[in-house]
């Protein structure tokens, strides 16, 4: 079905969606996208998933990312797998990977389960318990490398995240090899503790200082130079000094702009995917919380997709010249830059429309100068 | 292409309708996508049902003016032997 309303140039349904299957975890990491206000809402039933995965494939949804809270932790975990299996899409699984164990890995072994899962992402943010645990409780290090180890073995498609904070910026080097030379890994990718949920109350007690920001930096290229370009990053202090070192290419060969920047266009991701919270709340992006678009039961996802104004809000972003930006008007760089995620623009900032400092070039420069 | 040989559409396969602009087919198996036109699409709809090649040659040629057989044919085997590994299944 097409809506009246519906945002122009938009394909029907989206390609993708994350889903947030519980509010309840095991674990308290301390910059976790989830914060305690959301927690209190109540987790869907098991039948209210099936029933919406069933939506989810009529209407042509193909790849969903599990996430929580800690996806595992609900009992029904595996008959939800089976739904989405039923209704012919695929999925992957974003976890602390505690509660992985040898029974977990028979689990996968029924039916399409190993089949149509895409990738397992393991949450790893230190070399040692002592660093890793220092973001959530005791122990957890322990269990989480185990079940990296036995997913391994078990030849499942195995990626870890490292979540680069003020713990861990010095550890990077320590990380790289426990999880390449030691584990086996080809590669990981890595963010950083940004202003959201829990991570916004901790506030400067887990995210990098400017210093520390800057010597992550330098430590990830040159990790990255070793192991032979295998460390990945779509945003965080990787994906920054890429970013900034492409546009002084640019500047030093005599460019004023590059193609595709100079407007609030981001990644782009509200337009092939969404997110639905635990309790079937649905938002644009994870990242976006408070831009909420209804829930499941009040109106249909394909309806939220195509016509909510809250996600062509995100959309109409790209339209939006840097220049325009106070902030940006009198920027000789505007037109390299492009604002950054608007998740984490409205966390810092409270605003959609604004720009995320950490992709500002003129800031970097006077980081630089420092 | 054997008389004795029906074709039907995979099972398994997730597909959209797009109207007038065809469909998408995604094999969740495989990973793999297609986007297909009006006609493809329409083939796809009759095989949810097992059919022989002169089956939906005919169908062809019957729901859509100006479609011959003979090119009908030649366009058929070409979306069979595109789509026969992943999207559609062949039975003997």
């Amino acid at each position: 079905m097409r809506y009246p309303e519906m945002y122009p140039g938009i394909i029907p349904a989206p390609n993708n969606i994350d889903i947030s299957l519980t509010g309840k975890c095991n674990l308290k990491c301390r910059y976790c996208f989830y914060n305690e206000s959301m927690e209190k809402a109540s987790d869907l039933s098991t039948d209210r998933w099936l029933a919406f995965f069933e939506e989810l494939g009529s209407i042509g949804v193909r790849k969903l990312c599990l996430s929580g809270g800690e996806p595992f932790i609900r009992k029904d975990f595996f008959d939800l797998v089976d739904g989405i299996i039923e209704n012919k899409m695929r999925y992957n699984i974003l976890t602390n990977g505690t509660l992985i164990n040898e029974k977990t890995i028979g689990e996968f072994a029924q039916g399409k389960r190993r089949l149509r899962l895409d990738s397992i992402q393991i949450s790893i943010d230190g070399s040692k318990a002592e660093i890793h645990d220092k973001s959530r409780p005791p122990k957890s290090f322990e269990k989480a490398l185990n079940a990296l180890k036995l997913l391994k073995k078990n030849s499942f498609p195995v990626t870890v995240r490292v979540t680069i904070n003020r713990h861990n910026f010095d550890d990077l080097e320590n990380i790289a090899a426990l999880l390449i030379d030691e584990v086996g890994l080809n590669g990981f990718s890595t963010n950083e503790a940004d202003y959201q949920g829990s991570a916004r109350c901790q506030g400067q007690d887990i995210i990098l200082t400017v210093e520390e920001r800057k010597r992550a930096m330098d430590s990830l290229v040159a990790i990255n130079n070793k192991y032979g370009g295998c460390i990945s990053a779509t945003a965080g202090p990787l994906s920054r000094v890429k970013m900034m070192t492409e546009i002084s290419e640019r500047i030093a060969r005599g460019e004023t702009s590059m193609p595709g920047r100079g407007t609030l266009c981001s990644c782009g991701g509200v337009f092939s995917k969404m997110a639905v919270f635990h309790d079937g709340t649905f938002v644009p992006c994870n990242m976006l919380p408070d831009l909420v678009m209804g829930k499941i039961g009040e109106i249909s996802l394909e309806e939220a997709w195509q016509t909510h104004t809250n996600i062509n809000a995100v959309r109409e972003r790209r339209k939006i010249p840097l220049s325009e930006l106070e902030e940006c008007r009198d920027c000789a760089y505007s037109g390299f830059c492009t604002g950054g995620c608007p998740g984490s623009v409205m966390g810092k900032t409270g605003k959609l429309n604004g720009i995320d400092p950490l992709v500002c070039y003129r800031k970097y420069l006077e980081e630089e100068v420092r | 292409m054997a008389e004795h040989i029906k074709y039907r559409a995979n099972p398994v396969i997730s597909f959209k309708d797009e109207g007038n602009e065809g469909a998408v087919l995604y094999n969740p198996d495989t990973d793999k996508c297609v986007i297909i036109n009006a006609v493809g699409s329409a083939v796809w709809q009759y095989l949810e049902e097992p059919r022989t090649f002169d089956e939906i040659i005919f169908m062809l040629t019957e729901s859509f003016s100006g479609v011959d057989a003979e090119k009908a044919q030649k366009d058929l085997e070409v979306f069979i032997e595109k789509f026969e590994d992943d999207f559609i299944d062949e039975i003997s």
